[in-house]
């Protein structure tokens, strides 16, 4: 409340990253943390002795891909807060960029689980690009907020233009490959130990009957590219 | 004495047959019988150049005359690119139309302008194994050239009927004939696999398109008479392969589907690699025989694979990712390989878990139409047991040139086939 104040007295915008994330200790838990969650994500998906490179060397290679990516993305944010409010918060931007990307990665696994526990891939399909959004949303404010002194108002429609567009360019991108390899991409789902489901596959006959189904989406794509 | 003068007349006799055999010479039968043979070009109209070449022998009356169906297929399917001409063995060219097409069996039916050729006979039945006969065509556009060969039988493990004939038939024989040393048509020249293994289309189904010859087909009457038959086709192959029970085989602790009928050619292979914490058996059944629809377009294939995977060393997520990986890569339309955006639609999918028998998979159904051939679609399913956290079954379908209901047919006995090993 106090800063709140305070930046009310220096006519700045509201501060929109909680104090307690803005030092060093918190941005160093929070990077440890971002890398640790990736190490166990490769750990988990770590099938093969002998195809992908030994553990500890994975390991190291993620540290020094994560510690790049940070530290270039933080880098730059902080530099335009040199520029624009002359300072670089750097630990606030790292604590920024690893708090959205854990938010990220832990909330799309999630997701994935529930969408195989209660086998419904096409109902959580879009809520992964929710997902996406709201962090990239998030992560977009914050930064803002750090390196200038719009409004608030002003920072979360910046933000919400900025993710939805870069979204859209990325959807679009996704949209086009597909179709330069025609169905590569959605014969693909998610597959969890047996323990993660919660409900019953459907008898053969009801399963094959989605066929009918299938066919109309087939005849209407045909349709459309007349 | 009246038995010695028995068994010398015997011996006489055969050693005549055995000379009477003999005396059938290749260069005379290549002499006795080129004229009959023809060189089918299809030219690029602009240019006139040569697109394709294949080969063709005169049948029947008033200028008939067969060939494949792949040799002609590029007019049919671009008329306005291209034209078709026969040159005779004199090099005289004549200019052909279409009476009839067999797609299934890769014929047709054409007519040569002008003063009919002398006609083979067709042979009516089949001869002995070992049979001696004589491929004549245009290899590779190098002349008109025979090539002995024996017969080897009918192919058992095809769906479309087939013949054997070891001899080297090379490209721009196809449509030529095969006869024996008296000049009947035994098969027509349609494939290779090289090492002198050939493929003929029997002469009895030549004898099918005679009885039912009517006029030229119009232009605009080739693509629907191949739909038709295309789908007469599946009808009758469905209905066939439904006929008898389910072929199930062994694989780990379940039962799946396996080789359906004599038409499938099924291998198995363990995985070779010792030092992963997991291994693999994959057994896989496919049909050897794709009808050629047009250059860009082959149909008519039934492939399935089955994977089991078994990962004492890996924990349940890490097993659970070996799984995703095999589905991926078995669910990844790799018949989407030469396929064109003229030709088909995209694939359309819908994921979702199916219970057959006890065993659940997590499946992906997907289904993409052809886009000049209305009705026909082609199927890819893949399933990923999910009922041991350390050992799945990993299984696909792909079904091509089928429609929507023989699908669900076919998928639904399929899906019916898995078990577990009692």
């Amino acid at each position: 409340m106090e800063e709140i104040i305070q930046a009310i007295n220096a006519e700045d915008p509201a501060p929109l990253l909680p104090a307690g994330l803005r030092g060093l200790p918190a941005a160093l838990v929070l990077f440890v943390s971002a890398y640790l969650f990736t190490c166990l994500t490769l750990y988990l998906s770590y099938y093969s002795r002998i195809r992908p490179p030994q553990a500890g060397l994975a390991a190291l290679v993620a540290f020094a891909v994560i510690t790049a990516l940070f530290m270039a993305w933080s880098g730059v944010w902080a530099a335009a807060g040199r520029i624009f409010r002359q300072r670089t918060c750097f630990a606030a931007h790292i604590s920024i960029a690893s708090a959205a990307y854990l938010a990220w990665n832990v909330l799309t696994l999630i997701v994935s689980a529930a969408a195989f526990s209660f086998d419904a891939d096409k109902a959580f399909r879009p809520l992964k690009l929710v997902v996406f959004w709201f962090c990239a949303v998030w992560a977009i404010t914050c930064h803002l907020g750090l390196v200038s002194k719009l409004r608030r108002k002003t920072v979360l429609i910046i933000s919400l233009l900025l993710v939805t567009v870069l979204s859209g360019v990325w959807l679009g991108f996704t949209n086009l490959s597909e179709k330069m390899a025609p169905g590569s991409g959605k014969a693909v789902f998610d597959l969890w130990p047996p323990m993660f489901r919660l409900v019953k596959g459907k008898p053969a006959g009801e399963f094959a009957a989605k066929l009918s189904d299938l066919r109309i989406r087939v005849d209407k794509a045909a349709d459309s590219e007349k | 004495m009246k038995r010695i003068y028995t068994l010398l007349l015997f011996a006489l006799l055969a050693g005549g047959a055995r000379a009477a055999r003999a005396e059938v010479r290749t260069e005379d039968v290549f002499g006795k019988f080129k004229n009959q043979v023809i060189q089918v070009r299809i030219l690029e109209k602009s240019s006139g150049n040569k697109a394709e070449v294949g080969s063709g022998f005169a049948i029947g009356a008033s200028g008939l005359a067969v060939t494949n169906y792949h040799v002609v297929s590029s007019l049919l399917w671009q008329p306005g690119d291209y034209r078709a001409e026969a040159m005779l063995s004199d090099g005289d060219t004549r200019e052909i139309s279409i009476i009839m097409l067999d797609v299934a069996h890769d014929l047709a039916l054409i007519r040569i302008s002008g003063k009919p050729l002398a006609p083979f006979k067709l042979a009516q039945k089949l001869p002995l194994k070992g049979t001696r006969l004589y491929a004549i065509g245009n290899p590779r556009d190098l002349g008109l050239t025979i090539v002995e060969g024996t017969y080897s039988g009918v192919l058992e493990e095809s769906l479309y009927e087939k013949l054997h004939f070891t001899g080297s038939i090379n490209p721009g024989m196809s449509g030529g004939p095969v006869i024996d040393g008296a000049g009947n048509v035994v098969g027509v020249c349609e494939a290779t696999e090289g090492n002198q293994i050939g493929f003929l289309v029997p002469e009895r189904f030549i004898s099918g398109m005679l009885a039912s010859a009517g006029p030229e087909i119009k232009a605009e009457e080739f693509v629907p008479d191949i739909t038709k038959q295309l789908l007469a086709n599946q009808e009758s192959l469905v209905n066939r392969l439904s006929g008898s029970p389910l072929a199930a085989e062994d694989l780990g602790p379940f039962r799946v589907p396996g080789r359906l009928s004599a038409a499938f050619r099924c291998w198995a292979k363990a995985g070779e690699e010792k030092r992963e914490p997991y291994t693999t058996i994959t057994s896989a059944c496919n049909t050897d025989d794709n009808i050629y629809v047009k250059e860009s377009l082959l149909t008519g294939n039934i492939s399935f694979s089955h994977y089991l995977l078994e990962g004492k060393g890996l924990d349940p997520i890490q097993f659970s990712a070996l799984e995703e990986y095999y589905s991926r890569m078995t669910g990844s339309h790799g018949n989407n390989f030469g396929i064109h955006d003229e030709d088909m639609t995209d694939y359309e999918c819908d994921n979702s878990m199916v219970t057959t028998n006890g065993i659940t998979f997590k499946a992906s159904l997907c289904l993409r139409g052809y886009k000049k051939i209305k009705g026909l679609y082609d199927l890819s399913w893949t399933g990923a047991s999910l009922d041991e956290s350390r050992r799945a079954l990993v299984s696909e379908l792909d079904l091509s040139g089928i429609t929507p209901g023989n699908a669900e047919k076919f998928l639904k006995r399929y899906l019916e086939g898995f078990s577990w090993k009692k």
